[in-house]
């Protein structure tokens, strides 16, 4: 499949709107401008799991099995990393 | 550190890191605890540095099929895992030991890329824009270089796995990222062209600031209005680094690299 481009066009968006609520939380005050910023860490994130996650769909979509399998791979690190740092 | 002087700061960190594949924080996170923030809040700040430079750099880096997911992956699973394991032991690790190892390894990979000269991928005729992109199911692919496509492969993967493990190690033990090892490992010891190297090694550093911020985030340790500023800074400097990856040409990136790193390495063994 290899659909790197949808997923270019996502990461557009998700730029953009990752810096207008930058934006938003760093000059608009009060509780407003705290949502923003925290809702700009929250893509900042979500972004690079997104990818990953696109990317081991676009493999096993393609047949690119062993890839596949480490990206999932590569999930399951990430996700045990996060847990572990979490409960520590 | 005033608004204004923490957002140039966080653009010049995320232009440099994106443009040479760093990530920023090992440059910016320095910069803050010189300005007299404490470290617990400087390195969150490095990461979202980090984070922003990734996703600015995503969209073009994605449209010009410049990145190696593949090698991107199979290495971050290695980095992420030892990262894992350095941050559960640093605390048996002397802070000063640590700068002192972190500007060794700096100082060699400078040595590394900068004595190299030339361009070790060549470009090969037969390939056309087409031909751009990753071969599936290996780590190999082609670049645009110009109007030329150059075609490689990634080698010696056992050492370039060890070097990325060390880099994940170093990350975990010092809090901050391992795009500076990253790139000059996959660039000097597998062979990879040096523009590729650091738009990967941009993509798999956004991976691990992900789940350090996390971390940081569930520990209150994010200041939202300091980190938005970087954040948004970030991005404009992620942006900036991009764009002069892709017009500059290879020798002057990697000198380039040598240099900034030959500084990291100094700064670090000076400053322990």
């Amino acid at each position: 499949m290899n659909d790197l481009n949808t997923l270019s066009k996502i990461l557009m968006v998700a730029l953009v709107i990752t810096f207008a609520c930058a934006l938003g939380g760093a000059f608009i005050p009060g509780t407003v401008g705290q949502w923003s910023g925290t809702a700009c860490i929250i893509i900042l994130i979500a972004a690079p799991v997104l990818r990953v996650t696109w990317l081991v769909v676009d493999w096993t979509r393609a047949r690119d099995v062993k890839f596949a399998l480490l990206g999932c791979a590569l999930l399951v690190v990430l996700a045990t990393s996060g847990a572990i740092a979490l409960l520590r | 550190m005033n608004p204004v002087a923490l957002a140039f700061a966080a653009f010049l960190t995320a232009a440099i890191g994106t443009l040479g594949g760093l990530g920023g924080a090992i440059l910016l996170v320095p910069i803050l605890v010189l300005s007299g923030m404490e470290a617990k809040f400087a390195a969150p700040l490095g990461l979202v540095s980090v984070a922003a430079g990734s996703l600015a750099a995503a969209p073009h880096q994605l449209t010009a099929r410049v990145v190696n997911h593949r090698l991107g992956v199979a290495t971050e699973i290695v980095a992420s895992s030892a990262a894992l394991v350095g941050a559960l032991v640093s605390g048996l690790i002397g802070q000063s030991l640590l700068a002192v190892l972190l500007g060794c390894v700096a100082l060699v990979a400078a040595f590394a890329g900068g004595r190299r000269k030339g361009i070790r991928n060549l470009p090969d005729p037969s390939l056309t824009a087409a031909d751009v992109g990753e071969t599936p199911g290996t780590l190999a692919g082609v670049y645009p270089l110009g109007d030329e496509f150059v075609p490689y492969r990634a080698k010696r993967l056992p050492v370039g796995l060890l070097g990325m493990g060390i880099a994940g190690l170093i990350s975990g033990l010092s809090g901050v990222g391992g795009g500076w090892v990253k790139t000059p490992t996959a660039s000097e010891v597998m062979h990879v062209p040096v523009k590729v190297a650091a738009a990967t090694s941009t993509f798999t550093v956004g991976v691990t600031a992900a789940v350090g911020l996390l971390v940081y985030e569930s520990q209150g340790r994010v200041v939202v209005s300091d980190a938005a500023l970087v954040a948004a800074a970030g991005l404009v400097g992620g942006t900036v680094g991009v764009r002069l990856q892709h017009v500059l040409p290879p020798p002057l990136v990697r000198r380039g690299l040598s240099v900034i790193l030959a500084v990291i390495g100094v700064l670090l063994i000076v400053r322990r």
